[in-house]
């Protein structure tokens, strides 16, 4: 757990004049699950899209972002560079799955597609591959949900489809960006656990964005609380949750419902265990 | 029900004209071409259903040979600009240069009227269908390089494209694996909507003599011969104008359709 796959130190985003991300500073570890959260609009998404080498080029970046003890700064990386650590080595699953996937190929065919571009296969073997994938998602049928568009499955499954679609890549790092928003209770829920399960069989660290504290809660390792483009508290969760250094973090963590905590911890130890 | 029938009126009455129109090529008793000095300018009867021209050719048999050329050369016209159009379209999506070079193109080509054009390549090439189809590709294909490149460009914003360079798609291969078969829909709709303003144009262009040349039986250049005779043989300029207007029209319903 203590060595960093990913180290972001002084992270500085300006638009014109305006600083978005002040001075951030955060390591993720392997295997950790690490959870930024804050409210919206402090500069959580950006700060993801700084990781992937996303951001408009009018904005201003500075600082230093290292993966996976590689020298090299992914800020002064060229679009080709990023090319082959894009998807490769850091996985990325948005806000609207609707949305990421393309509306006219087949679920099936999206991920023959993403296999034939990693590596030479033939087709009876990668769809093979893609079945046992779809298997792996939970997904008891795999044949009718490969035959599927993308418009006739519902929300939750088009999230967890796009987590297998982008861990067909086997990235060392994944970056979820509020990956719950819009689902309901019971999604959510199949959509965490399927994270934390491939968290713990390809041995991956996960950066989850969110402002759900109800999650955090109940998968953090290490929490990030942001504030107005600035962390102001990086801490395990457990010294979030009974021992916060910033009254903001408190008044945070007071939000949430009780009864649901114990509830869900309870029953995401369960897992982890298993 | 009624309303049924009514959305597919045009379809069907389209496959009925176009259907007439092989029975006529395949059954007709007369040359299309055939000069017949004796019967010139007959009225319609039941020998000739549409009457004779000037120089004593059917009507109806000139009408049904013409078909050929003043719908399925449109078709071909429009294939062609849209293809065009289809792929400068995609082309400026690849980057930001590239995209002000092709905008600049598209916008400089946009502004050149097609009858100039056409006058232009008839008086290069002599006038006839190969500077019809120039005139007409010319000043076309930027409409559908237009619409294409600002749906690619909406396109390209989907977060959909962005899955697909993590799943380590890039460049041409994204262009026409996901971005071609998104912006496609629209351009279907746009040929279906513009056939009908092509048959115009082209039909305008021959009646203007710029277009197909006797004694090519093209519906606009038999009206322009039937235009010498219009007092006192009406029906020569009149039926090939009337079938003009029927399939413009019954083009213009089913692109509504389509839509």
């Amino acid at each position: 757990m203590d060595e960093a796959i990913l180290d972001v130190d002084h992270l500085s985003i300006r638009l014109d004049d305006q600083l978005i991300v002040n001075n951030l500073s955060f390591h993720i570890c392997r295997n950790e699950f690490f959870c930024l959260v804050g409210e919206t609009g402090c500069g959580k998404t950006i700060t993801s899209r700084a990781i992937m080498g996303l951001l408009e080029r009018k904005m201003d970046v500075h600082g230093t972002i290292l993966l996976d003890n590689d020298s090299n700064n992914l800020i002064e990386l060229t679009e080709k560079e990023w090319r082959k650590i894009r998807g490769k080595k850091i996985g990325f699953i948005y806000q609207q799955p609707s949305l990421a996937l393309h509306p006219m190929l087949t679920i099936g065919n999206q991920m023959l597609g993403i296999l034939k571009n990693e590596k030479v296969i033939k087709r009876k073997e990668a769809r093979e591959e893609v079945h046992q994938q779809l298997l792996e998602m939970n997904f008891s049928n795999p044949e009718v949900i490969a035959s599927a568009y993308p418009w006739q499955l519902s929300g939750g499954m088009n999230q967890r489809i796009m987590i297998g679609m982008s861990l067909l890549r086997k990235p060392r790092l994944l970056i979820a960006d509020e990956p719950t928003t819009g689902l309901d209770t019971i999604n959510q829920q199949i959509v965490i656990r399927q994270l934390i399960k491939f968290q713990e069989k390809y041995k991956m660290s996960i950066l989850l964005i969110t402002h759900d504290l109800r999650l955090v809660n109940q998968i953090a390792d290490t929490v990030a609380v942001m504030k107005n483009g600035e962390i102001i508290e990086v801490a395990p969760l457990s010294t979030i949750k009974n021992n916060p250094q910033q009254y903001y973090t408190k008044k945070l963590w007071n939000m949430m419902p009780d009864a649901w905590n114990i509830m869900m911890r309870e029953e995401s130890y369960a897992i982890r265990s298993k | 029900m009624v309303r049924r029938i009514a959305c597919f009126f045009p379809i069907i009455c389209l496959g009925f004209l176009v259907f007439t129109i092989i029975m006529g090529i395949l059954f007709t008793p007369y040359d299309p071409y055939e000069v017949n000095t004796q019967e010139e300018l007959t009225p319609p009867s039941s020998e000739h259903w549409f009457g004779t021209d000037h120089l004593g050719r059917d009507v109806l048999t000139r009408i049904v040979f013409g078909a050929s050329y003043t719908l399925l050369f449109p078709a071909i016209v429009l294939l062609l600009s849209s293809l065009l159009g289809v792929v400068i379209g995609l082309i400026s999506t690849i980057g930001r240069k590239v995209d002000l070079l092709t905008t600049a193109i598209m916008d400089s080509f946009s502004s050149i009227p097609s009858f100039l054009v056409a006058i232009i390549f008839a008086g290069l090439l002599g006038p006839g269908m190969v500077s019809t189809l120039f005139a007409i590709l010319v000043s076309w294909w930027v409409h559908y390089a237009r619409i294409v490149r600002n749906t690619s460009m909406i396109i390209r914003n989907q977060p959909f494209i962005l899955s697909a360079q993590l799943s380590g798609t890039f460049g041409v291969k994204l262009i026409r694996k996901h971005i071609f078969p998104n912006a496609l829909p629209i351009v279907r709709e746009l040929i279906f909507l513009d056939m009908g303003t092509i048959i115009l144009m082209i039909s305008s262009l021959s009646f203007l003599g710029l277009g197909a040349q006797p004694p090519i039986p093209d519906w606009g250049g038999m009206i322009l011969d039937g235009k010498s005779y219009i007092q006192i043989a009406p029906w020569v300029a009149l039926i090939p104008s009337v079938f003009i207007t029927i399939f413009v029209m019954l083009f213009y319903f089913m692109g509504r359709r389509v839509q």
